[in-house]
């Protein structure tokens, strides 16, 4: 095993697993302002679903994912144009209030209903790996990457090409004006918020299928989404990949380098830094 | 730019509402109604700030229950005797959200508002350094149960007592096992918190005066979900064994990521993880083989009055509570049968009769061993299991002669299992 060839896949990997897990959070910041502080809950229910229908009904997590992705677009859907659109157009406080609340909600939900039991999703090859070249890479995180790339090419496919993503787009970038234009705010709102609990609880599949998680566990992803959404910059597709592989590569190398102990030192003094340097993130555009 | 600044208000508020959720840790619930009916002069009443919710939710039920159990069993024996006549027991439970500035706030509480006298501890090291420094300014005594730090015995207190050995001494039986089995280099990998950092560097320094060569000692950040490039390296210094540290969650990851990364070690070891049943559930077969650093097992030869033998008092827990009992349900119910030796032998209630009777209780034989209490509150003496999963199941592999139930040690590769 080469040191340092495994540790430079370790941060990429690693980087996957972190970016797929800021991919919502992401979307939603950049397009409507929210910043959404029930984002890991929304993951670790993802988790539990499908730990849940794995248990139950045998259905392996890849597919009930599809399932689960078209259920929390739904429950997102739903959710934007019922409550969270009511204060959306108020102070940005509102919203950070209203999802604050959200988390505590969920949080204590899940300890209801899953208890406070730790769980992980553990397939037949949650843990396998392959071999090559004598480098390991682990499955699940290797997926995760390839999701996340995947995610971020339809995403920017989709934000880029399509009507409804020209519409989200031209109302990120100037609110009124995209009203004048006859695009029903509440509405892309809606569908941006579903979209996102939906990538949200891709996240939390793979999130699931690689580490023990339980109801308590939702804070610190949303932590790290927060992280890699404002090192890879706001507004963007390519943040979250950016953002992702950044973290992951730097916490790897610097976990060697300097020891394990140092990892959050590293992450947030480097968070300080592109928020004094480049505010807009590595990828973000100039404030609109 | 008016638009910009709002933006930025917006991320500074951001910010620091999620640095209120990271340090509120999840999950929050208000404090459970005072139930007690601390008047009644039959009754005994004793409290204890417990983390029903948040990040020590799991640990903190089984405390729950553990001084719970002792609560039930004397009560159905028609009460605890104390000077000829029988006292119900009532514990007031009260919830600290697993924070440790709660514990300070709700032991204040329920000493200057609902009258406590006598305490049990919440859970885990830090919230009972915090709730003790309360207890001891109101002179109210306090057993902890589910921390053995050693700091919270460095303070010079008298009303803080412990049925939990020092943390440092947690490794000692792991290591003499290791040592029979023919492991010479061992890799430490700890969290950074009060537990995890005086049990690793007790385990250090016991394994390297026993002729263990340490070849690797990283501490992570409680909580850290990728340690893959530790065990990278550690693969490359070609540890025998790894020790870990820390907390569920990282024992577990660990375990995952050594298949995952292909590191094969002889043996693996955890002071937090394999003695709870999720850890066999959340690893299946990869936990075959793992051991952990235990306190108490059901096997143990030892008994008591009020549980009975070791067996007899898993037997009592699983009939109340459904699930076996581990160590942290076992201490607990140790600690709340402390204090009603305490209460027994002080002829009473009042707080100040029962510190000086804790102090003086000397050796005491219970369901979980013989102690000794020390002169600070802490105790010595008590022999350490060692548990070896097998079959899904926590087995008890130490001291002997339970080592004649040892498997597998060395472990088999990854790629033969």
């Amino acid at each position: 095993m080469h040191l340092w060839g495994q540790i430079i896949v370790n941060g990429i990997l690693q980087g996957g697993v972190l970016g797929i897990s800021a991919l919502a959070f992401s979307l939603q910041w950049g397009v409507m302002d929210l910043i959404n502080l029930a984002h890991g809950s929304f993951q670790i229910l993802a988790a539990y679903l499908a730990l849940t229908l794995l248990n139950s009904l045998g259905i392996d997590p890849f597919l009930s994912l599809p399932l689960i992705f078209l259920l929390f677009f739904a429950a997102g859907y739903l959710l934007q144009l019922w409550i969270i659109n009511r204060v959306i157009s108020a102070n940005l406080f509102m919203t950070l209030l209203l999802t604050f609340g959200m988390d505590f909600v969920l949080a204590n939900l899940m300890i209801l209903l899953f208890s406070a039991d730790y769980k992980s999703i553990n397939t037949g090859y949650a843990n396998a790996s392959l071999h090559l070249a004598g480098i390991e890479l682990p499955v699940v995180r290797l997926l995760a990457l390839l999701f996340l790339i995947v995610l971020s090419v339809l995403l920017w496919l989709f934000l880029e090409y399509s009507r409804t993503g020209r519409a989200i787009r031209a109302t990120a970038m100037e609110r009124e004006s995209a009203r004048l234009m006859g695009i029903k705010i509440p509405a892309v709102y809606a569908l941006t918020f579903g979209l996102g609990s939906g990538l949200a609880a891709v996240g939390g599949v793979f999130f699931g299928l690689s580490n023990t998680f339980s109801p308590a566990a939702g804070g610190p992803l949303t932590v790290g989404a927060f992280v890699v959404t404002i090192l890879g910059g706001v507004g963007t597709s390519w943040g979250p990949l950016a953002g992702g592989l950044i973290l992951g590569l730097l916490e790897a190398v610097g976990s060697v380098v300097f020891g394990p102990t140092y990892v959050n030192v590293i992450t947030f003094g480097l968070l300080l830094l592109v928020l004094i340097i480049r505010p807009t993130g590595v990828l973000g555009r100039a404030a609109r | 730019m008016v638009r910009k600044s709002v933006k930025l208000t917006g991320l500074f508020m951001a910010v620091s509402l999620l640095l209120v959720a990271a340090l509120a840790g999840c999950g929050s619930q208000g404090a459970k109604q005072n139930t007690s009916n601390a008047s009644a002069a039959d009754t005994i009443t004793i409290g204890a700030p417990d983390a029903a919710t948040g990040a020590l939710a799991n640990e903190g039920k089984l405390v729950h229950d553990g001084y719970t159990l002792w609560q039930d069993v004397v009560n159905k024996q028609g009460g605890l005797l104390v000077g000829g006549k029988r006292y119900k027991i009532n514990l007031v439970f009260k919830d600290d959200q697993s924070k440790p500035d709660n514990d300070k706030s709700l032991t204040e509480q329920m000493i200057t508002q609902d009258g406590i006298k006598l305490f049990l501890s919440p859970y885990a090291s830090p919230n009972i350094f915090a709730a003790s420094t309360v207890a001891e300014s109101h002179k109210v005594p306090m057993i902890a149960a589910g921390g053995g730090a050693k700091k919270i015995f460095e303070r010079g207190y008298k009303y803080i007592f412990s049925s939990y050995p020092y943390s440092g001494e947690y490794l000692g039986s792991v290591l003499d096992l290791l040592k029979g089995r023919g492991i010479k280099t061992v890799a430490f990998l700890h969290a950074d918190d009060l537990f995890s950092q005086e049990a690793d560097q007790g385990g250090e320094a016991y394994a390297k005066s026993h002729g263990f060569d340490v070849v690797y000692s990283a501490q992570y950040p409680s909580g850290a979900t990728d340690l893959s490039s530790q065990l990278t390296q550690i693969a490359q210094k070609k540890a025998d064994a790894l020790i870990g540290t820390g907390h569920f969650e990282e024992a577990v990851q660990l375990v995952k990521q050594a298949k995952q990364m292909n590191v094969n070690f002889k043996a693996m070891a955890f002071t937090v993880g394999p003695t709870m049943p999720a850890f066999a559930q959340n690893l299946g077969k990869d936990a075959e083989g793992v051991l952990g650093a235990s306190l108490w097992t059901p096997d143990l030869p030892y008994k008591d009055d009020v549980f009975g033998t070791a067996a007899q008092y898993a037997a009592l827990y699983k009939q109340s509570f459904g699930t076996e009992p581990d160590y942290h349900a076992a201490m607990a119910s140790a600690a709340a049968e402390m204090m009603g030796l305490a209460i027994q032998k002080a002829g009473s209630a009042d707080p100040q009769k029962v510190r000086d009777a804790l102090a003086g209780l000397g050796t005491v034989h219970l369901f979980d061993g013989s102690f000794t209490i020390e002169p600070n509150g802490s105790i010595k003496g008590l022999v350490l299991p060692v548990i070896q999963i097998q079959n899904g199941k926590a087995v008890t592999v130490w001291p002997a002669p339970f080592d004649k139930n040892i498997k597998d040690i060395p472990l088999p590769p990854w790629s033969k299992r």
